[in-house]
């Protein structure tokens, strides 16, 4: 499967992006931290005993560069985002795999339909390149948040 | 009185906050879409500027930067279904974000809040 969107209370993200990264063990990975800094989510990971060897971060909190290794882009410069995605995954030889935590956030800060187009070009891509995209988004209440974006997944877990 | 402006798309939202607050003691217009909102904000000037997120033509944040950057002196809160984290909320105080409230919210969470934004 190529790209799966997980949709899951918020108090579970963590603990659910965690499962992920997991899963795919020595398989080399892009975080996309959406809602904490890549300090946090590599504390995170480190103290759930979650190898980060292999892990590259793009941090869409922290725009002040801190590491070589890690890439900042502000949440609404979708065009930046999806550059140095389809690059990684182009870059890379053999299997690798994207996790987008949170993909809501996205929505704060863009358009609905600027989002589902950077989704689709993500999703896209991946197919053509041996990776697996795996999104990540918070279950809300009232409002179906990610109505254009759904599509663009093979497939949607706790819709 | 304290003016409020609130750019909300969905109309029955829109119209029971604006209630809310008027009966709180606020001067409040609403807008359903953000160019209509910026037109709004340019023609009058207004103490808060409450942002739902999502809109159909653009983005609250959009709102916010396009009259952050021509110097619009207000006060900005969200208003919003997308959680965020404590580190995105410390992100949105530094560029001038006062508030990021979640819904659904409680009417006295509302006024609280808003009371805190104007104080």
């Amino acid at each position: 499967m190529a790209s799966l969107l997980i949709i899951t209370p918020v108090e579970k993200l963590q603990e659910k992006a965690n499962l992920i990264v997991r899963s795919f063990k020595d398989i080399p990975g892009i975080y996309v931290s959406l809602d904490k800094t890549q300090k946090s989510i590599e504390n995170i990971l480190k103290k759930a005993e979650i190898n980060t060897n292999n892990l590259f971060f793009i941090d869409c909190v922290a725009l002040k560069k801190t590491r070589d290794d890690v890439l900042h882009i502000a949440p609404d410069r979708l065009d930046l985002l999806e550059s140095a995605v389809s690059a990684f995954m182009k870059g890379i030889k053999g299997k690798e795999f994207i996790i987008i935590d949170e993909l809501s956030t996205l929505l704060i800060y863009n358009n609905e339909n600027k989002v589902a187009e950077f989704v689709e070009k993500i999703t896209e891509c991946a197919s053509q390149h041996d990776t697996e995209v795996v999104a990540l988004s918070p279950k809300t209440k009232g409002e179906e948040l990610l109505n254009k974006i759904f599509n663009f997944f093979d497939k949607v877990e706790g819709r | 009185m304290k003016k409020i402006l609130y750019v909300e798309d969905h109309r029955d939202t829109a119209e029971a906050v604006k209630q809310m607050l008027e009966e709180t003691g606020y001067e409040v217009d609403i807008s359903f879409h953000g160019k209509d909102g910026l037109e709004k904000a340019r023609e009058k000037k207004f103490d808060l500027i409450l942002l739902d997120v999502m809109l159909p033509d653009m983005s609250g944040w959009d709102i916010f930067k396009t009259l952050n950057s021509k110097k619009y002196n207000a006060k900005y809160a969200f208003l919003s279904v997308i959680p965020i984290s404590t580190e995105r909320m410390k992100e949105f105080k530094k560029a001038g974000i006062s508030d990021y409230i979640t819904k659904p919210f409680t009417r006295k969470d509302l006024i609280e809040r808003i009371k805190k934004i104007l104080k």
